[in-house]
C-alpha cells in the first residue's frame, strides 16, 4: 500500500436500522479509504448501501459500530455532536437537486448559508461578493441566479447551486450521491466537468457514488463495488474496468447499455443479468451474491468470503479466487 | 426613466414572480375571487362600523319604543326593521361584524404563534420525548369537546366576551401544533433540512429559516378558514348566555334574544343569523382560494 | 400510427406555452420505434396526446395524429374509451405511481381484463386463469403469490413487470413505454426490456420507446426519432443514426455520453433548454447550435431527406 495521505479511513462500518420487520443491515462491515486529492467511486444497486456509507461518513447517521477516522481524527458520531471545524472541512451534495434546496430561499441565501454558519463574510457586501464568486466557479452568471427561487432553475442549474454551497467553505473532502442520476445527459457532461475543474482547482477529494457504470469510468481513480451492504472488490479504475473479477462486477458491467463496438467488447460476456437484489433484512449466509451467482459453490453460500490481493491494487472478497492460494 | 426601471426591477424580482404565480393559481377559480371580496367586505365593515352606520346610538341601551317591532324593507329610515327597543337591525348587525371579526383576530392571534412555534419544536424532534411530551398534551387538549371546555370556563369565571376569548383560545391551540407537526415533520428528512443540519446550523436557523417558510401553506389555510369557525363557537357562547352580554350587539346574541320573538319577528334573528353565515362564506372561500395558491 | 405537424401547449400563469412545433411520428404495424430526447423536451407530452390524458390547462394548437387512419385528435368519448382499453397501452416511468396501493394485484389486473370489454360472459375462474398466464408470460415467479399482494410487497422490477402484464392484458395494436428502465436497477434494466423485447415481437405489437438510455434504444428498436424543445430534429434506422448522426444538437447528445471505455467528457451542449412561453425564433436550436447560419435564426427548418430512411430538420443539409 502506497504511503500516500489518506483524507478519509473506514474501519468495519456497520450501520443497522431497526425497523417493524426486522434490523435493515445496510452497512455490514466495510473498509476502504480514501487519498488526499483522488476521485473514489462506490458503485452499487438500490439496497448496496452505498447511499447509507455516504451518509454515515457524513454525520447524518451514526454508525452502530466501527470508525469513521477524517484527517486522523475519530469523528465516528452524528454530526450534530462532531465539531465544528470539522463540519466546515467536508460537504455533500445530494442526489435529487430539487429536495436538496429549500423552495422558499433565494440562491444568495442557499448558498450563504454555510458562510453565515462559520462565519465567514462578515459584512454583507463581503458576503455577496463571496457568492457571486461561488456561483462563478460552478458557470451560473451572479446577476441572473443571485436572487432566484430553484423553483426557478432547471435540473443542472439547480445541482450547480448544490454544488456552490457545498464549496463554500472550502471544504478538503466532499461526497458527491449520485449527483447527476436526476440529470439529462448533456447536463451530466457540464456538471461533471465543473466537478473535475473544482478538484483541481481546489484540490479536493471526492467520493463518488452512482450506480451509472460508464460514468464513474471517467470519474473515478479507484472503485470499489457494493452489493447488499458489503464491498466486493476494489480496484483502480483501469484494472476495475478492463479485468473485473467478482461475478456481481462482471454483471453489473455486462447490464451497461453502450454505443459503440468497442465498448460492447469491453463488457464480460460470462454473467448475464439473473435474479433480484435479496432482502437486507435477511441477506443470504456466506456470499451474498450467491443465489444469483452462476460460480457459486457449496463453499459460497456457508462462509463469507475474504479479501485476496489478486493483482497490485485489486482486491476482492470471492472463493473463486482465494482458493487459489 | 428612473421610475420605470423601478418597476422594471420589481417586476424581475423573485418576490413579485412568486406572486404572480400565487394570484394566478388563486384568480383562476371565480368563487375565490368572490371569497376575497366578501372577506374584505366584511373586514371593512368590522373595521369601519361604528362611522358608517345608521345609528352608532343604537349600540347599547337605548329605547325608542314608538319605532320598536318594525318589519325590514318597510320604513327607509330603518331598512331591516328594529328590535323590541326600537333599535336599528341593520347598524347592531354591523356593529356586531366588528365584534365577531375582533373576537376571531384576538383568539387567532393568541393561538396561532404558541400553536405553530409547539408544532414545530416537537415536529423536527419526532420520535423523541420532547415530541411525545407536547404532541400528547395536545391531544388532552383536543379530546375534550371544544363548547363542552368553553361552557366550562365561562361558567367558573364571568361570563364576559374577554373570558369567552380565552376559552376558545385554549381549546383552539392544539390544532396548530397538530397541522404545524404533520407538516413539518414530513419536511423533517428533505435533503435541505440534511444539508444544513450537516453544514452546522443551529437548531434555531434550521426551525425557523428552513422548515417554517415551507409550512405556511397550510397554516395560512386553516387561519382564513378558522375565523369562520372562531366566529361560529363565539356565537355559539353567546346564544347560551356564555359571551358577550346583552345589551351588546354580538351577532350570536342577537339570534339569542331575536329567538324569544320567533316567527313573528322573524328579522331580529334572520340578519344577525345572515350575518354570521356571511363571513363564514366569505372567508372559506378565500381559504379555498389561498390553498389553490399553495398547491402545484 | 401518424402524427403530422402536431402543435401543443399548456396555459399557465406567464402566458399559452408553445411546447409542440411541428412533431412527426410515423409508426408501421410491427415496427419498432424510439424517441430519444432530454427532458422537456416534449416527448411524454405527445405520447399523452396519443391517448388524449393531457392535463386540463393543454391546448392543441394543430395538427393531425392518425391511429389506423381515425384522426385521434377528433375521437369522441366512446371512440377514445375504444382506444385506450383496446388499440394503445401505455407503460409509464414510475411503476409505484401507476399502480394503486390500496387494491391487490389481482382486482387492478382484473379491473383492466374486464373494462376492455374482451372478455365479456367469461367466469371470475376464467379470469384469474388468465392473470396467471399474463404473470408467467412476463416472468413473474410465483404469480399466486403475486396476484394476492399489493404493491409495496413488490420489488420496482416486479411492479414494472405487473405494468407491462397490464398493458398486455388485452389485445392491442401499439404499445408505448415511457422510459420503463429509468426507475430500475441497472441489472432490473436489462432484464424488463428484455422481456418487452420478447413480447412485443411474439404478438407482432408496434412500440414506441421512450428513453434516454441511448444503449438501451439501440439494442431495442428499428428506428429513431431525435427530440428537442417540442420538435422532430431527425430519424434514421437505428444504425444510422447512431454511426452517422446529422443534427448538431444529436452529435452533442452521443457525445456527452460517458463511454465505458474511458476518455473522459465532452464539453455537453451550451445553454439551456429553452423557455416554452417565448420560444428561439426559426429554428428552436439555434442558440446552442455551433453551426449556427443566418437563417437558422429566422426560418424553422422543414424536414430534409438524407440518403434512405434518414431525415434531418437542419440548414446545414439543405440543398436547392
Amino acid at each position: 500500500m502506497e504511503e500516500a495521505e489518506n483524507i478519509l479511513v473506514v474501519e468495519n462500518l456497520k450501520k443497522y436500522f431497526k425497523t417493524t420487520f426486522g434490523t435493515v443491515k445496510a452497512v455490514d462491515g466495510i473498509n476502504f479509504n480514501v487519498r488526499s486529492g483522488e476521485t473514489f467511486g462506490l458503485v452499487g444497486e438500490s439496497g448496496s448501501g452505498k447511499s447509507t456509507t455516504g451518509y454515515l461518513i457524513m454525520g447524518i447517521y451514526t454508525p452502530t459500530s466501527g470508525r469513521i477516522l477524517f484527517k486522523g481524527r475519530d469523528i465516528s458520531v452524528h454530526a450534530l455532536k462532531r465539531p465544528k471545524h470539522t463540519k466546515k472541512d467536508m460537504s455533500i451534495v445530494f442526489q435529487d437537486p430539487a429536495s436538496s434546496l429549500n423552495p422558499s430561499k433565494t440562491i444568495r441565501d442557499i448558498v450563504g448559508l454555510p458562510l453565515k454558519v462559520h462565519g465567514m463574510g462578515k459584512s454583507s457586501s463581503e458576503f455577496i461578493e463571496k457568492v457571486a464568486e461561488l456561483l462563478e466557479l460552478v458557470e451560473l452568471p451572479p446577476k441572473r441566479f443571485m436572487h432566484r427561487r430553484p423553483g426557478d432553475l432547471g435540473g443542472g442549474e439547480k445541482q450547480a447551486v448544490a454544488i456552490a454551497r457545498a464549496i463554500a467553505t472550502n471544504p478538503s473532502f466532499v461526497v458527491l450521491d449520485e449527483p447527476t442520476s436526476a440529470l439529462d445527459v448533456s447536463i451530466q457532461a457540464k456538471i461533471i466537468k465543473i466537478l473535475m475543474k473544482l478538484q483541481q482547482e481546489l484540490k479536493l477529494s471526492y467520493l463518488f457514488i452512482t450506480h451509472d457504470l460508464s460514468l464513474m469510468r471517467n470519474v473515478a481513480s479507484r472503485v470499489a463495488i457494493m452489493y447488499l451492504a458489503k464491498i466486493y472488490e476494489y480496484a483502480p479504475a483501469r484494472l476495475f474496468f478492463h479485468n473485473p473479477l467478482h461475478p456481481y462486477t462482471k454483471m453489473l458491467l455486462s447490464s451497461v447499455p453502450v454505443l459503440t463496438d468497442e465498448e460492447e467488447a469491453l463488457k464480460p460476456k460470462d454473467v448475464k443479468s439473473t435474479g433480484e437484489v435479496s432482502s437486507a433484512i435477511n441477506p443470504p449466509p456466506g456470499c451474498r451474491f450467491h443465489p444469483r451467482c452462476p460460480f457459486a459453490t457449496k463453499i459460497c453460500k456457508a462462509k463469507e468470503p475474504k479479501f485476496t490481493m489478486v493483482e497490485p491494487e485489486h482486491y476482492v472478497a470471492c472463493h473463486l479466487y482465494t482458493e487459489k492460494s | 426613466m428612473k421610475k420605470i426601471r423601478l418597476f422594471e426591477t420589481i417586476k424581475q424580482s423573485p418576490r413579485w414572480e412568486s406572486f404572480r404565480r400565487m394570484w394566478y393559481k388563486f384568480s383562476r377559480s371565480p368563487l375565490s375571487i368572490a371569497g376575497l371580496v366578501i372577506s374584505a367586505a366584511c373586514i371593512f365593515i368590522g373595521l369601519f362600523a361604528p362611522y358608517i352606520v345608521p345609528y352608532p346610538e343604537h349600540a347599547g341601551y337605548f329605547h325608542n319604543y314608538a319605532d320598536a317591532f318594525i318589519s325590514p324593507f318597510q320604513n327607509s329610515n330603518y331598512i331591516f326593521g328594529t328590535d323590541e327597543y326600537g333599535r336599528d337591525t341593520l347598524t347592531r348587525t354591523m356593529l356586531g361584524f366588528q365584534y365577531s371579526l375582533t373576537m376571531a383576530g384576538v383568539v387567532l392571534s393568541l393561538v396561532v404563534a404558541p400553536g405553530v412555534i409547539l408544532g414545530l419544536i416537537a415536529g423536527y424532534h419526532k420520535d423523541r420525548w420532547i415530541d411525545m411530551v407536547i404532541m400528547r398534551i395536545c391531544d388532552i387538549f383536543i379530546a375534550v369537546p371544544p363548547l363542552v371546555l368553553a361552557l366550562a370556563i365561562c361558567s367558573v369565571l364571568e361570563p364576559n366576551v374577554f373570558n369567552a376569548m380565552m376559552a376558545v383560545s385554549l381549546m383552539w391551540w392544539p390544532w396548530y401544533a397538530r397541522l404545524t407537526y404533520n407538516v413539518s415533520s414530513a419536511m423533517r428528512n428533505e435533503y435541505f433540512v440534511q444539508a444544513a443540519e450537516v453544514m452546522g446550523a443551529s437548531t434555531f436557523h434550521i426551525i425557523f429559516k428552513e422548515i417554517l417558510p415551507n409550512c405556511l401553506g397550510p397554516i395560512l389555510t386553516k387561519v382564513t378558514l378558522d375565523v369562520g369557525w372562531v366566529i361560529l363557537i363565539g356565537s355559539a357562547l353567546s346564544y347560551v348566555g356564555l359571551g358577550a352580554q346583552p345589551p351588546t350587539p354580538d351577532l350570536g346574541t342577537m339570534v339569542a334574544d331575536g329567538g324569544n320573538w320567533m316567527p313573528d319577528f322573524w328579522w331580529m334573528s334572520m340578519f344577525p343569523a345572515l350575518g354570521i353565515a356571511i363571513i363564514i362564506l366569505g372567508f372559506n372561500l378565500l381559504g379555498d382560494g389561498i390553498r389553490d395558491m399553495f398547491t402545484e | 400510427m401518424e402524427i403530422k405537424d402536431l402543435h401543443v401547449g399548456y396555459r399557465t400563469y406567464r402566458g399559452t406555452s408553445k411546447v409542440l412545433n411541428g412533431v412527426h411520428l410515423t409508426v408501421k404495424t410491427g415496427e419498432k420505434v424510439g424517441i430519444i430526447g432530454e427532458s422537456g423536451c416534449g416527448k411524454t407530452t405527445t405520447m399523452k396526446t396519443i391517448l388524449r390524458i393531457l392535463p386540463t390547462n393543454a391546448v392543441i394548437h394543430g395538427g393531425e395524429a392518425y391511429l389506423k387512419d381515425k384522426n385521434i385528435l377528433r375521437m369522441g368519448k366512446n371512440e377514445l374509451n375504444e382506444l385506450r382499453r383496446k388499440h394503445v397501452a401505455m407503460i409509464f416511468q414510475d411503476p409505484t405511481a401507476a399502480l394503486n396501493p390500496v387494491f391487490n394485484i389481482k382486482t387492478q389486473l382484473i379491473d383492466v381484463i374486464k373494462s376492455s370489454h374482451a372478455h365479456e360472459g367469461e367466469k371470475t375462474e376464467e379470469f384469474k386463469a388468465k392473470c396467471i398466464r399474463l404473470l408467467k408470460e412476463v416472468a413473474l415467479p410465483d404469480p399466486e403469490r403475486v396476484l394476492g399482494s399489493y404493491p409495496f410487497q413488490l420489488s420496482g422490477g416486479m411492479k414494472q413487470r405487473v405494468c407491462i402484464a397490464m398493458a398486455l392484458a388485452t389485445p392491442r395494436y401499439l404499445l408505448i413505454a415511457d422510459e420503463p428502465t429509468t426507475n430500475l436497477d441497472v441489472t432490473i434494466r436489462d432484464q424488463v426490456l428484455l422481456l418487452i423485447k420478447d413480447i412485443t415481437e411474439k404478438r407482432r405489437l408496434s412500440v414506441i420507446l421512450i428513453s434516454q438510455a441511448l444503449g438501451a434504444v439501440k439494442g431495442f428498436v428499428d428506428k429513431v426519432y431525435v427530440m428537442y424543445a417540442g420538435d422532430t430534429v431527425e430519424v434514421a434506422d437505428t444504425k444510422d443514426l447512431f454511426s452517422n448522426p446529422l443534427h448538431p444538437y444529436t452529435k452533442g447528445f452521443l457525445d456527452s455520453t460517458p463511454k465505458l471505455t474511458g476518455g473522459g467528457f465532452s464539453e455537453g451542449i451550451k445553454g439551456r433548454v429553452p423557455d416554452y412561453i417565448d420560444p428561439p425564433s426559426g429554428c428552436r436550436f439555434h442558440p446552442r447550435c455551433t453551426y449556427t447560419l443566418s437563417r437558422c435564426k429566422k426560418e424553422k427548418p422543414p424536414f430534409i431527406d438524407v440518403e434512405g430512411n434518414h431525415g434531418v430538420a437542419c440548414w446545414l443539409y439543405y440543398k436547392k
